[in-house]
């Protein structure tokens, strides 16, 4: 007896009536067209079954369910994603590429799909800031995860650090204390500043009273530990 | 002399006549006589026949002597069906069960060669030899650890059982119920009449031969409970797929699965050394690789097992030998390794799949049977320039809520900036 392979004559008329069945808008399901093959083709129950189980096997026929919440992350790439926008909060489109590729090499058509998927189900959320687009746990608030993409800038870390170990820092002196360019470590306190995150007084620098806490928080989550701190 | 037939002889006899049958049937069958469990079924239906015959012999012949030996094929029956049993959910023939059911057996042999451990009895016009006394409750007693391990395989192999053989599971437990609860039953209740002896003895043997029957005609059945077969996944030394077959969705991580099969090849050489098979044991199931010349074959399941490692060593090296010539030209395409597939169906054809679970569950026709609106079509195709890749998003795609396509594009075209950004520095 030859192997049943995809091009049997059995297979393909099998293979017809699950096209005819999605054409007419019905739900396909094994019941369905086991009924309808049984019922037209007058082929055996058992040689049916295999027909059924080699379209299975050969992924001709897959789970048709439609996505939940739950379902959505049992795609293994989609759920590293996932778990990437979770543990680096305020991680941009290119640095996710970035991680997702140092494990998985996937195009980025399929990265954006998965992440709006992810966007989809209300599993994160995204937020635009300058250039870049930032993905975020849903949980967490925007201005929240601004400050995180903000903190992966080392010369915007520095400063909050410095800022947050000793008041009273001079704008004018900043750079030197980091030894970084003047124009450069300029540009990172305007960009700072106007979000709200520091201001300037008479050339000094401090923290932004409200969002101070949010600060130290942060470097908390970050295991960032500061000079002043217990 | 004059011999005691009886309506019990008669059908003692034709019980041994049945359970005989079953075990010539499943000796010639092709499919399964050769899988180790089915040889342990084997010898018990065996014992079983001389049990009938021991049995038969020894009411025609009112024979004490006989009886005893009856009653000690008995033991060694239920010793062996528990071994069965236990060697089909577990590969392996020990359980705690068996400690308690040594105990018992034990007094039940002791019982056995004491005075009065067996009558002759008159009833109902016929002389029988009864089971008396203490005797009599632990024979009822060890029969009754036969009754509990049929029903429990029986049932839990119906109730595990993928929906593609649910059907034949289904019968498998009605000759579970016939030859444990009917034939216990039927035992019991012939202690007040005496003719449903005879319904206990054909109970019990239509039952057996029942459950052959169906393991013939479906030997999956035997591994719906061991273990479940998850994936097979072939590459080549360079890491290369060329291969992958599903039979369940996997606990595995896809990303865990690779990495593993990418970490063993660095070892290659010491693990060929080593008889080239690895078991990796992790929380959510097992990962079974097999290193061999040009191919590293890697198996998910979530146990151990002695006979799906065998099947894979047997895959591995025909597969080798299938595609000999692709592997030295060090072909990676995988279209060209497709009949691989007869391979499975050598080799892990007994394995249950579980990819659909119910026979309600929606489907869809994998993309390339599947028509979606040109446009879209079109703009994917430009997004998704691999084919394989492109097949696969279309799938999900189906599975999406509604306006995710449109979303999705909403969202390429918003990333556009960084997408370029990203393929310059590329």
């Amino acid at each position: 007896m030859s192997a049943l392979t995809l091009e049997h004559s059995s297979v393909q008329k099998v293979l017809e009536i699950a096209e005819e069945l999605v054409k007419e808008n019905k739900v396909l399901t094994t019941k369905i067209l086991y009924n309808r093959a049984k019922h037209r083709l007058k082929i055996p129950r058992n040689g049916l079954l295999k027909i059924i189980q080699l379209l299975i096997d050969r992924r001709v026929i897959v789970d048709g369910s439609r996505f939940t919440r739950d379902s959505v992350l049992s795609h293994d790439i989609r759920n590293f994603i996932y778990s990437i926008i979770e543990n680096e909060i305020g991680i941009h489109f290119s640095e996710l590429k970035r991680k997702v590729d140092s494990v998985s090499a996937i195009s980025t058509g399929q990265l954006i799909w998965h992440l709006e998927m992810l966007l989809k189900f209300d599993l994160i959320k995204k937020v635009k800031f300058t250039k870049y687009t930032i993905f975020l746990p849903i949980d967490i608030e925007d201005q929240l995860g601004i400050i995180y993409f903000l903190l992966k800038d080392e010369i915007n870390l520095s400063i909050l650090k410095l800022l947050s170990e000793k008041s009273n820092l001079q704008k004018s002196n900043l750079y030197e204390t980091l030894e970084e360019e003047r124009e450069k470590v300029y540009y990172h306190i305007k960009t700072l500043q106007d979000y709200g995150i520091i201001m300037v007084k008479a050339d000094i620098l401090s923290i932004v009273p409200e969002i101070e806490n949010t600060i130290k928080f942060i470097f908390k989550n970050m295991h960032i530990q500061l000079i002043n701190e217990d | 002399m004059v011999l005691n037939w009886t309506i019990e002889v008669i059908s003692t006899f034709l019980a041994a006549i049945i359970i005989f049958f079953t075990s010539i049937l499943t000796f010639r069958s092709k499919e399964i006589s050769k899988i180790r469990s089915v040889m342990y079924l084997r010898v018990t239906w065996n014992l079983t026949v001389l049990f009938y015959i021991s049995e038969g012999l020894s009411y025609l012949y009112l024979d004490f002597t006989l009886n005893r030996i009856c009653a000690l094929l008995l033991f060694f029956t239920i010793l062996f069906f528990i071994l069965s049993i236990n060697y089909i959910t577990k590969e392996s023939i020990f359980s705690k069960s068996l400690i308690l059911f040594g105990v018992v057996s034990g007094l039940y042999v002791y019982l056995l060669f004491q005075p009065e451990s067996l009558i002759i009895s008159y009833t109902n016009g016929f002389y029988t030899i009864k089971w008396g006394n203490f005797f009599g409750f632990f024979a009822i007693l060890i029969q009754f650890f036969m009754f509990v391990y049929a029903f429990l395989w029986g049932y839990l192999t119906w109730k595990n059982a993928p929906f593609l053989i649910k059907r034949e599971a289904f019968i498998f437990f009605l000759g579970m119920l016939l030859a444990s609860v009917g034939g216990n039953l039927f035992y019991l209740l012939h202690l007040w009449l005496y003719y449903l002896i005879a319904v206990t003895n054909l109970s019990f043997s239509i039952g057996v031969l029942i459950i052959s029957i169906v393991i013939i005609k479906q030997s999956k059945l035997l591994y719906i409970l061991p273990f479940e077969l998850c994936r097979i996944s072939v590459k080549d030394q360079e890491g290369n797929p060329l291969f992958d077959h599903d039979w369940s969705e996997s606990k595995v991580n896809e990303l865990v699965f690779t990495g593993f099969i990418n970490a063993i090849q660095v070892m290659s050489q010491e693990l060929i050394k080593m008889g080239g098979l690895l078991d990796i044991h992790l929380q959510e199931g097992v990962v079974i690789l097999h290193e061999s010349e040009r191919v590293c074959v890697g198996i998910v399941s979530s146990k151990s097992s002695k006979a799906l490692r065998e099947s894979l060593v047997h895959f591995t090296k025909d597969f080798e030998e299938l595609f000999q010539k692709l592997l030295k030209e060090k072909n990676h395409n995988m279209k060209d390794y497709e009949l691989a597939y007869t391979l499975i169906e050598k080799h892990f054809a007994n394995f249950p799949s579980r990819l659909i679970r119910s026979d309600k569950q929606p489907l869809i026709l994998t993309p390339k049977y599947l028509e979606i609106p040109q446009l879209l079509d079109n703009k994917l195709k430009t997004i998704f320039s691999n084919k394989e890749e492109y097949e696969r998003i279309k799938a999900e795609l189906i599975r999406a809520p509604l306006f995710t396509s449109e979303d999705f594009l909403d969202l390429y075209d918003e990333l556009k900036d960084e997408i370029e950004k990203l393929e310059n520095q590329e």
